[in-house]
């Protein structure tokens, strides 16, 4: 279970956070309630730090009053160790990429010269300029020569957001603040622009406030969930393991709904697990070393692979004994392959969806590399629930107001 | 006909001056009107009160017959240009601002609110990303106003002014004697013309000045 311990960042968070809400109160004239309530928040350094909650909790506010398109009412927002309060908000802004859901590309300018928007404010030369655009470009995915010229609406919507994040990296600011920034783009586009954000911020470490509703993108992409309630109620601050198996208050398992156990399994890995026992043998092995291996086991079946180690088929001792001249057709044929990589979730979708109710893990080149098991996953869960309730018991709880030091 | 086509002729050279005064003042008008009318529109996007008013206050000038408003410009400009140019400038000024308006809260909020989020300034935001993309429906606007102050400016010959309704009036005057009818249709058909020529260089104007980002 060294991925969940690797996730929760406590290894590496420094003293000063990189942004800090102090009792923050705003409420917009004509409302009653305010939309944010005494609020306090600490984002680590190099941490993605998720808020999340039903609409009108506050979250996308909470994101505009730390690069002061909204004011506080009450209340202090520090960021890099700054009162921002009386700093002047353009340069402020420009110190956080902003990337929101209606990914608002300039209409006007071509794709090189929205990513190059702060740049220029900032000075930049021409030429710097260009060159950060293509670097740019190639870090989000989109081939600099093909897309620099063009025009956002000559884009597909993923390939926009992309852009929209490229042009709030392109001064390279130390925060990046983004409100759905994927609510726009369909599931499937949706999930891969998910997983190029978590791989481009383990290699950059930005600091990331990233608002959601949906619960599932939050326990995926945070370091931390910030679980919000109406008028900016932080419900529970913890990482994604702790939220979905131990629920701070009612609100909070309401929001996770039905099916936390299952999405927490997102946040174990396959190459996490403990490999089930299984006999491997080459596909024209004889039945009667394969009915040996099987026994010397003591499994059910043996997994045959092909020369090059690729999974083909199971068999079990009764189907040698019935039809070993036509092993191959007499098998389960070993379909459900996963990666070391890939999360429980997809390997429990595959592990169902075979009678062998079982998993091949292969490497790189489809080779078998082991065999994970349904029993595996359930001791994973178990393993998660513990885990998470020491923690929760011990360091990792911590007060929702900051601690003056 | 024939008549007409050898007046044409001998009158080239008149009604080219004719002409060309006439562009003059309306070119005037149209440009001390689009400072007006976009500076105002710009100045009042944000607030619905001023803006409601502004339309009111430009509407209002249009309803004043064309003849009565550069007749009561005189006692305080005098003849000629001045009262001419403001006239114009008065008549030209609603179709400018409500295109201004219009074209400005036509942006995507969310492209205004990126624009701030990434620490744009207000005056660059207007110059960069607002007004740009505000742009085609301002220039309709213009477009607009230019047809229609081609047509009143010819009414400013009532006050001296200068333009092709020198001879339309001239042949009003005389109407009943053999040239006066050739005097008006010669001033007609220069005001088509002009207004034709209007047109065709803001279809170009548009081409040149529209980012092939937006262009429809």
């Amino acid at each position: 279970m060294a991925s969940v311990a690797e996730r929760a960042p406590g290894a590496r968070r420094p003293r000063v956070p990189a942004i800090r809400l102090e009792g923050v109160t705003k409420a917009y004239t004509g409302q009653v309630e305010p939309a944010v309530r005494d609020l306090s928040l600490d984002v680590a350094e190099g941490e993605t730090a998720v808020l999340v909650g039903p609409s009108g909790c506050g979250k996308t506010t909470t994101l505009r009053l730390i690069n002061r398109l909204i004011t506080p009412d009450e209340g202090r927002i520090v960021v890099d160790g700054d009162d921002v309060s009386g700093a002047e908000p353009d340069a402020l802004r420009r110190r956080m990429g902003y990337v929101i859901q209606q990914i608002g590309l300039f209409p006007h300018m071509t794709v090189q010269e929205n990513v190059a928007t702060v740049p220029r404010m900032l000075g930049w030369s021409k030429a710097r300029r260009g060159e950060r655009t293509d670097e740019l470009l190639a870090t989000v995915g989109l081939e600099p020569s093909a897309f620099r010229d063009r025009f956002p609406r000559e884009l597909s919507g993923g390939q926009q957001q992309r852009v929209g994040v490229a042009r709030a990296l392109a001064a390279d600011p130390p925060i990046l603040l983004m409100d759905e920034p994927f609510g726009s783009v369909d599931p499937v586009v949706r999930e891969r622009l998910q997983d190029e954000l978590l791989s481009l911020q383990r290699r950059l470490r930005k600091t990331i406030l990233f608002v959601t509703h949906d619960i599932d993108e939050a326990v995926k992409m945070g370091d931390r969930i910030a679980v919000m309630d109406h008028g900016g109620r932080i419900e529970q601050y913890a990482t994604p393991a702790q939220v979905l198996s131990r629920p701070a208050s009612q609100f909070v398992s309401e929001f996770v709904g039905p099916g936390a156990t299952l999405k927490a399994l997102s946040l174990t890995r396959v190459g996490d697990l403990e490999p089930a026992e299984c006999p491997v043998l080459g596909l024209s092995s004889d039945p009667a070393a394969i009915r040996a291996a099987i026994r010397r086991a003591g499994t059910e079946d043996a997994l045959l692979v092909d020369d090059v180690g690729r999974p083909r088929c199971w068999v079990t001792v009764e189907e040698l004994e019935r039809r070993f001249d036509a092993l191959g057709e007499a098998a389960i044929a070993a379909e459900a392959t996963v990666r070391r990589s890939d999360d429980l979730r997809l390997a429990l979708e595959r592990m169902v969806s075979t009678r062998a109710g079982k998993a091949v893990v292969v490497d790189d080149a489809g080779a078998c590399i082991g065999v994970v098991e349904l029993a595996g996953v359930i001791a994973a869960v178990e393993s998660l629930r513990s885990h998470a309730s020491v923690t929760a018991r011990g360091r990792e709880v911590r007060p929702l107001s900051p601690v003056s030091d | 006909m024939a008549s007409f086509i050898s007046y044409l002729e001998r009158r080239a050279d008149h009604l080219l001056e004719l002409a060309l005064a006439h562009a003059t003042v309306v070119a005037l008008a149209l440009l001390v009107a689009a400072v007006l009318g976009v500076g105002v529109g710009v100045a009042v996007r944000a607030h619905e009160r001023s803006a409601e008013a502004a339309l009111a206050v430009a509407g209002t000038f249009l309803t004043v017959p064309s003849y009565a408003l550069i007749g009561l410009l005189v006692p305080a400009l005098g003849l000629g240009y001045a009262p001419t140019i403001v006239a114009l400038a008065m008549y030209a000024l609603l179709p400018i601002l409500r295109n201004t308006l219009a074209g400005l809260r036509s942006v995507d909020p969310a492209v205004v609110e990126c624009a701030r989020g990434l620490g744009m300034g207000d005056r660059e935001r207007l110059l960069r990303v607002e007004l740009p993309l505000a742009w085609p429906v301002i220039l309709a606007g213009l477009r607009v106003a230019t047809v229609l102050i081609v047509g009143i400016a010819a009414i400013a010959a009532a006050v001296n002014g200068p333009g092709l309704g020198e001879d339309i009036f001239v042949g009003l005057a005389r109407i009943g004697s053999a040239s006066a009818l050739n005097y008006v249709l010669g001033g007609m058909l220069g005001v088509v013309v002009l207004a034709i020529l209007f047109d065709a260089a803001y279809a170009g104007l548009a081409r040149i000045t529209t980012s092939r980002g937006i262009r429809g």
